[in-house]
């Protein structure tokens, strides 16, 4: 399917005109074949007959090509983030997965590239130790991706041309891309986000696409103004960046966001200066589930309401044996996903486990209608009070929403020792002309909120520490609280 | 280029911004990008409202620019040429 799809955006005399982009190279659709044709003529040539190859992936052109040509071509591609030296050290030392038999790097980013030469850019490096009986390594297209192990052990994933494409053209459907649009993608292709909610389907959708990396809000702006586009696709930190550097407003016609929630308030600010905003909700395993949609209100859209795709639907099982009442609102999430992962793969390529119909997405959720559910964050981040789930977002929403001193809120388990057991903690900035205490804020949090979702201690801080993604460094937070209980 | 801007935004750089680099470590001739002083893209967003908050500018959207940043140096000829527009 995604081979006919892209013939037909290469033929068709409207989208062929149409460009990919990476801000100093540029090409057409109907250039896309030619490039296919010399990239056959080169792999064939250095790689052989190898099934599996690992491509060090950024968002430049060329990478952005050789991945396409990887899934009309029937192989499989382990994309591995180009990230920084250490990785690229790694990468060109050790770290061969038995199951691919090159590595795969474009090389030449300057300006003076032919992009439509990929012979000139292409580089590779054969894997001594490959394995000849891999018994996934004539499966059709593939791309194997790797988990963030923010919850667990990273894992590499296996998906198929098939399903991605299918998930893909959910994607063009629920956004509405048309290929009108100039869609510009600065979030990494190589992660699922940017591959399989931006990437492939701005190009299945033959919408003229430009890639952007080492983005910060001057490379941002800067090809903003050049390329001028329609759609972006940003991440929470990016938009926070937004709000707090750029004066003036610019007319998308729609953003997309995926990851950490956004507060109301920011969600507000931004539409009001950038058009709709819809939130994506979506993993590694299975691609895009749930999603706000477009036509939607504002009212709607910033509170997290979304809608799983036409393919996922969701379970809400119980979170705790103990929970009655109001906490059964408030349930651990699992999706049923048509077109998400085909499987776990171990560093051989095999596939570890049967995919369970069901997954288990390791979020809570809470049902708000017959078609919406909101994400309430990880199970790892909620405490029973009470016999009563309480998510650690909820508390933070509720607070940075109803109290106005309140600018940032973290919330955290702390172990304390003694009878009581864990405490929960709050952590907040506090807006600068707007001073108070810890003990006034959790005064202020017995008026807006439920007694089981007041935290036992508040602390102010002047910043809270956060990761070099602009993430709340929440690990360091319950380091400094575990070493504050003893 | 006012010397006095330079070291202004060394000051801001090395007291105000999350990038261990002190004062002195500072060089105003290289670009502040990750080719140079490192600074990431929060640092970035960071300095941008710290140069707007300590010299009292407001920057609009088409004046920021990655080439603004190519050097401490630069970036303090654009600060000395909008202060005296102000």
């Amino acid at each position: 399917m995604f081979k006919k799809r892209l013939e037909e955006m290469t033929t068709d005399s409207h989208t062929g005109d149409h460009t990919l982009s990476d801000g100093r190279h540029q090409c057409h659709y109907r250039d896309l074949p030619g490039i296919f044709i010399k990239m056959d003529t080169w792999f064939e040539k250095e790689t052989g007959n190898a099934q599996n190859l690992m491509l060090r992936c950024g968002n430049s052109l060329a990478e952005g090509l050789v991945l396409l040509w990887a899934l009309l071509r029937e192989k499989g591609l382990f994309l591995l983030p180009r990230l920084d030296k250490k990785i690229r050290n790694d990468f060109e030392r050790d770290n061969f997965h038995p199951f691919c038999g090159y590595k795969i790097w474009t090389q030449n980013h300057d300006k003076d590239l032919d992009i439509l030469e990929p012979q000139s850019y292409l580089d590779c490096l054969k894997n001594p130790h490959v394995l000849e009986d891999s018994q996934i390594s004539s499966q059709g297209s593939r791309i194997y991706l790797r988990t963030s192990g923010s919850t667990a052990e990273p894992k590499l994933v296996l998906h198929s041309c098939k399903h991605l494409y299918r998930n893909a053209a959910d994607c063009v459907h629920r956004f509405g891309i048309t290929n009108s649009q100039r869609i510009l993608i600065p979030v990494p292709i190589y992660h699922m986000y940017g591959l399989g909610a931006a990437f492939l389907p701005a190009v299945i959708a033959g919408a003229s696409v430009s890639l952007l990396e080492n983005t910060n809000i001057l490379t941002y702006l800067d090809r903003e103004k050049k390329y001028e586009p329609q759609v972006a696709f940003l991440t929470p930190t990016l938009i926070a960046m937004f709000l707090q550097a750029r004066k003036g407003s610019y007319p998308y016609e729609l953003t997309v966001t995926a990851g950490d929630r956004i507060s109301e308030n920011h969600f507000q600010a931004y539409e009001e200066k950038f058009g709709t905003l819809v939130n994506l909700y979506g993993s590694t395993e299975l691609g895009a589930i749930a999603t706000s949609l477009p036509g939607e209100s504002l009212e709607i859209r910033k509170q997290g309401h979304i809608v799983p795709m036409p393919g996922a639907r969701v379970q809400y099982r119980q979170a705790t044996e103990h929970g009655t009442g109001e906490d059964q609102d408030i349930a651990e999430l699992y999706f049923y996903h048509g077109f998400g992962f085909e499987a776990y793969v171990d560093k051989k390529g095999r596939p570890m486990s049967e995919r369970p119909d069901w997954f288990r997405t390791m979020d809570l959720g809470r049902q708000i209608d017959e078609s919406h559910l909101r994400i309430c964050g990880r199970t790892g981040n909620a405490m029973n009070r009470n016999g009563i789930l309480v998510a650690f977002l909820e508390v933070e929403s509720l607070m940075e929403q109803r109290i106005e001193a309140v600018k940032h809120a973290v919330v955290l388990a702390r172990d304390d020792s003694g009878q009581r057991g864990k405490k929960m903690i709050a952590v907040c900035e506090i807006h600068n002309a707007a001073p108070q205490s810890g003990k006034e804020l959790r005064a202020a949090c017995f008026g807006v909120m439920q007694r089981h979702l007041v935290p036992d201690e508040i602390l102010v801080l002047d910043e809270i520490p956060r990761l070099a993604n602009g993430k709340f460094d929440r690990k360091k937070l319950a380091e400094t609280l575990h070493s504050q209980s003893k | 280029m006012s010397q006095t801007i330079v070291n202004q935004l060394k000051k801001i750089i090395s007291e105000k911004l999350d990038v261990n680099l002190s004062y002195h470590e500072i060089d105003e001739k290289v670009s502040l990008f990750e080719d140079g002083l490192g600074l990431d893209s929060i640092a970035i967003v960071n300095l941008i409202v710290a140069i707007e908050n300590e010299f009292s500018l407001s920057i609009p959207d088409d004046e920021l620019s990655a080439d603004l940043f190519k050097s401490i140096n630069v970036l303090a000829d654009f600060i000395g040429q909008k202060s005296a527009q102000a």
